[in-house]
């Protein structure tokens, strides 16, 4: 949308075009906008926590809506057309290095904001400089675009330019650290200035140059970028690191997590282990993900030094089934890898997400890996979960899913907008095909209490059961706990005595209480409607599987723990909802407010479309953005793929949709059609999406381009020739029109992250549809 | 008369007026102390007479950064910098009144942080071991507590995972930080018939307060008691 918007700016703004044209520029700081929109979302997500895609999608259309309010109150007094953007180039380049550095400064301490109310403060003063940088872009990118001749081509530069960015983020992905890249936008800009510069000539203005070539190569050199959060797992280590106590001894990039090997003698990890192991655990290295913790890894030669694990929960299947054929999903650190050799099993696959993770363990830990990797039993393959189970032809006895060892659910809850595709009704039902007749999957996650993560792991078996027309689910299903955990195992074959005898007599050598039995009845809707979380089983249309806010519990936390209610909450969806509201706020400062100040009409009832579309594109956007991770495997690459593909497609069918002949109100028409069958058909048909992408596993990614790129096309239908009519109707509506779409926009992401975590994928999708219907009715009746 | 308010002003400003730090402030603080007993632990139905008259007499203010001491007194958790916090005076409350301590025990702490379970500790007991990793913290709080008279308490820099084996056995084993398990060595040195209370779960996230009992016979047993929310274990206790 904010290509789109800035196109019709120019629209408008036709102005005396005198100016030779500022092609290039134009293409390096639409370049340089996107290039940054998606390094802060990376950066971020290093620095703070995951998915936090939204917060930067609301900051980046905030400044840009803000930036088209001020152009369209101060376009007249801007004179000095070069001189202004040499200016305002500066001032980008300026709030680039400021954001960074300052909110690098910034206490911001998020778990705080319930407690302390100066967190509000710090948090609106850390996204009014993260807005800074794309105010100034989308001021030099509009005023350009008013102010110069061949406004299509201009366009066309725009967008070629932002999606180059937005490709090129990905890229840079796999060399530059997240946390400094951001600061690499600071080139193209550089790049500007300096061709402003030789352009005039002068000598004064040259000696300019020299120091800010120096100034920028020494900050995206030396500018270490910000410390991550003192809440992240990894900021423990660098403390320990500074008074000798451990060393990061590895470290690869890739667009998926930037992954760190450490040494220190204060991890020690021991799976889920019960209180009567008296064995200690062996060296262990721990290993971070974007500085979150991924696994440890046991400095080990042989499975014999691994003892410790036989008094693991995790151990349970191992010793039912002999001679095993074992699938580990996710393994990162291979000790699950370890305790399967421990049982003489036929073979082990372990599998892992990311072929980064995989190159990381062969070659930069292969000091430690290298004994367990060599042995002809085991085998390490990188691939996507949900692709492999796919195409896989092979079946295994124990499938373990070893990316589900937490202790606790989130952190904080933090991480409950993270989608998680490996964890749904539908995942589960994937592996389960690929169980032998006597096969287990298995899965162990913390205790808690009242019952939550286990609650919801039960539930989802049981759910999964059903969608596999089982009989009876609960016959297939066993769950059992030390004080730690609790191991769910969901067996390929019902359960008769001798079975339940078997796991039982060994859960007893283990001390393990027994939590559910084949032949257990589960109450599904009883224990959904009686739990104070929300323990729906998550499924592909609702992936958030450490989400477990619920709005009807919120009486009963405040009677059971009075003011502090939202200690034992999810704070991530009470967060999510402060940052809506904060964003809301700030929108309405920056992007509505002066126009009731200014001259701007708001009289026309016209004017409600625009909103509509701007909720509208952003419902669909957010969706896609969430929903392509599954189909990608990592949410940066299904960001930087959506973003890219609809600032390119929506601006294109914009352009286009002038070229075609048929009238306004079926060419509407069809873009309301197709927009909504083509998001519904991505809901739906997720299932048969991911069979054909994993077939054509190669070019999934352009597959996936392609989807966003024909649903982008026809979003870009509705903005044009709705300024257009309302240009005919009340010329005076024009800047409120492009006002009130710029703030539906900035608020409709969080707000359709929210929806989506506590209704699904489908609402947001729906609500967009309706929203595109009323809008197309509006316009229809608007044009007779 | 502009005059006159503006030498008031300077005035005011210079002996401190209004400033509560100058006027009396440990009478503030000793009343913000009583309140605090009374409104967020006695309210919450912790009895224990010790307990409470350690919490009321300790100097929590001191215990945080400067910045930080408007808030010493509040019903939740307050950072002292390094990623860690001084716990919510209701969970050290409870923690030390479920610890059932006696004269003569001997406690074992992990995590000293800023010193404050360890002061409110060594009023229960005088044999009080407190470890913590992080240098900085450790000298800070070794410092502290020997200035306001919690001499008694002994501190380790070290690794709490393997606790302090020659202090050991312990009656009663305190962690602050959450871990991911019971480490082997705490329960080795353990007293039968002693206790454990360790927070399980991961850093940051909801944790589950756990109470471990060895018996007479040494057969361990496990109880969730709440949760709570605390920092790594290389750290000091949040909440």
């Amino acid at each position: 949308m904010k290509s789109e918007t800035r196109c019709i700016e120019l629209c408008k703004h036709s102005g005396k075009a005198s100016f030779s044209a500022n092609k290039l520029n134009l293409f390096l700081i639409s370049f340089s906008a996107i290039y940054l929109q998606i390094a802060l979302i990376r950066s971020l997500s290093a620095i703070y926590y995951g998915a936090l895609t939204y917060f930067i999608n609301s900051m980046a259309l905030l400044g840009f809506g803000a930036s088209g309010t001020f152009l369209a109150f101060f376009r007249k007094k801007l004179k000095r057309y070069s001189g202004n953007i040499v200016n305002f180039v500066f001032l980008y380049f300026i709030s680039i290095f400021l954001s960074q550095f300052i909110t690098s400064k910034l206490p911001l301490n998020l778990l705080y904001i319930f407690y302390d109310p100066s967190q509000i403060l710090i948090l609106s003063i850390f996204s009014l400089l993260l807005f800074l940088p794309f105010f100034f872009s989308g001021l030099i990118i509009g005023y350009i675009l008013i102010s110069e001749k061949n406004k299509e081509l201009l366009y066309g530069i725009n967008l070629l330019g932002s999606g180059a960015g937005g490709l090129f983020a990905l890229g840079a992905m796999y060399f530059i650290d997240p946390v400094s890249m951001a600061v690499f936008a600071l080139f193209p800009i550089l790049a500007v200035l300096v061709l402003f510069i030789l352009k005039r000539g002068k000598t004064g203005t040259m000696l300019f140059l020299i120091p800010l070539i120096i100034v920028t190569v020494f900050l995206t050199i030396f500018f270490p970028g910000p410390e991550p959060d003192q809440y992240k797992d990894i900021y423990q280590y660098q403390l320990l690191e500074k008074q000798g106590d451990a060393t990061m001894i590895s470290a690869a990039l890739s667009p998926n997590g930037k992954i760190e090997a450490w040494s220190s003698p204060s991890g020690h990890s021991t799976l889920f282990a019960g209180l009567d192991n008296e064995i200690s655990a062996p060296p262990q290295l721990t290993l971070f993900n974007d500085g979150n913790f991924l696994s440890q890894l046991f400095q080990i030669q042989s499975a014999s030094e691994a003892g410790i694990l036989d008094n693991t929960i995790q151990s349970l299947p191992y010793r039912t089934i002999d001679n095993a054929r074992i699938l580990l999903v996710g393994d990162s650190g291979l000790i699950n890898a370890w305790l399967a050799l421990r049982y003489n099993p036929e073979s082990i696959t372990v599998l892992l997400p990311d072929k980064s993770v995989k190159k990381f363990l062969e070659e930069n830990l292969s000091i430690w890996t290298g004994p367990l990797l060599k042995n002809r039993k085991v085998e390490i393959i990188a691939h996507d979960f949900r692709h492999f189970f796919t195409k896989n032809k092979n079946s295994f006895d124990i499938i373990h899913f070893a990316s589900a060892e937490s202790l606790t659910g989130s952190m904080s809850g933090l991480y409950t907008f993270q989608e998680d595709y490996s964890l749904t009704v539908e995942a589960i039902k994937s592996a389960w095909f690929a169980l032998s007749e006597r096969g287990v999957l298995s899965l162990s996650r913390g205790n808690q209490i009242p019952a939550k993560d286990n609650l919801k792991i039960l539930l989802t078996l049981y759910k999964s059961g059903e969608r596999l027309n089982l009989s009876e689910p609960e016959r297939h299903i066993y769950q059992m706990s030390n004080y730690l955990a609790s191991i769910s195992l969901f067996s390929k074959r019902e359960s008769n005595q001798n079975l339940i005898d078997k796991f039982h007599s060994e859960a007893d050598k283990l001390n393990l209480h027994i939590e559910h039995t084949p032949g257990d009845s589960i109450h599904y809707e009883n224990l959904i409607n009686s739990s104070i979380y929300d323990v729906r089983p998550s499924e592909d249309g609702r992936p958030f599987f450490n989400s477990f806010f619920r709005w009807k519990s919120l009486k009963d936390f405040y009677e059971l723990y009075g003011p502090y209610w939202f200690r034992q909450s999810d704070l991530g969806y009470l967060i999510l909802l402060i940052t809506l509201i904060l964003i809301i706020v700030l929108a309405f400062i920056f992007i509505l407010l002066p126009h009731f100040w200014g001259k701007s009409s708001f009289q026309s009832p016209f004017l409600l479309f625009f909103p509509l579309i701007g909720f509208a594109f952003m419902f669909v956007e957010m969706v896609l953005m969430q929903k392509m991770s599954l189909f990608m495997g990592h949410s940066s690459i299904s960001v930087s793929l959506v973003l890219s593909a609809l600032l390119i497609f929506s601006g294109l069918g914009s352009i286009v949709i002038k070229k075609i002949s048929f009238s306004l109100k079926i060419k509407l028409l069809i873009a309301v059609a197709a927009v909504s069958l083509m998001s519904l058909l991505l809901l739906i048909f997720s299932d048969q999406i991911i069979e054909l992408s994993s077939m054509f596993s190669n070019i999934t990614g352009l597959f996936m381009f392609t989807i966003c790129s024909v649903t982008g096309f026809f979003m870009g239908w509705f903005f044009a020739p709705g300024l257009s009519l309302l240009e005919q109707k009340d010329n005076k509506s024009l800047p409120m029109a492009w006002a009130l779409n710029g703030f539906a926009s900035v608020a409709a992401s969080p707000l359709a992250v929210l929806l989506s975590i506590s209704l699904g994928f489908i609402v947001p999708v729906i609500c967009a549809i309706i929203l595109y219907t009323i809008a197309y009715i509006i316009f229809y009746k608007s044009l007779s | 008369m502009r005059g006159f308010i503006f030498s008031l002003f300077i005035f005011l400003l210079i002996t401190g007026f209004g400033s509560p730090d100058l006027i009396n402030e440990s009478d503030i603080y000793s009343e913000l102390r009583i309140e605090m007993v009374d409104r967020q632990i006695v309210s919450r139905g912790i009895k224990d007479e010790k307990v409470l008259n350690a919490m009321r007499s300790i100097p929590r203010h001191l215990f945080v950064p400067e910045e930080s001491k408007q808030m010493a007194y509040e019903d939740h958790p307050v950072p002292i910098g390094f990623g860690q916090t001084i716990s919510q005076p209701y969970i050290v409350a409870f923690m030390s009144e479920l610890l059932n301590i006696q004269d003569g025990d001997k406690v074992l702490e992990i995590g000293t942080g800023s010193g404050y379970q360890a002061a409110v500790l060594s009023l229960l007991t005088e044999y009080v071991y407190s470890i913590e990793i992080i240098v900085e913290l450790a000298e800070s709080a070794e410092e502290r507590l020997n200035s306001l008279g919690y001499d008694s308490v002994e501190i380790k820099i070290g690794d709490g995972y393997y606790g302090w084996v020659d202090m050991a056995p312990f009656d009663k084993i305190i962690v602050t930080a959450a871990a991911g398990h019971v480490p082997p060595d705490l329960i080795r040195q353990l007293k039968p018939g002693g206790m454990i209370l360790i927070p399980i779960g991961r850093p940051f996230s909801t944790q589950y307060l756990t109470k471990i009992r060895k018996d007479k016979n040494e057969e361990l047993s496990a109880e969730m008691i709440l949760p709570v929310r605390f920092v790594p274990f290389v750290g000091q206790a949040e909440e």
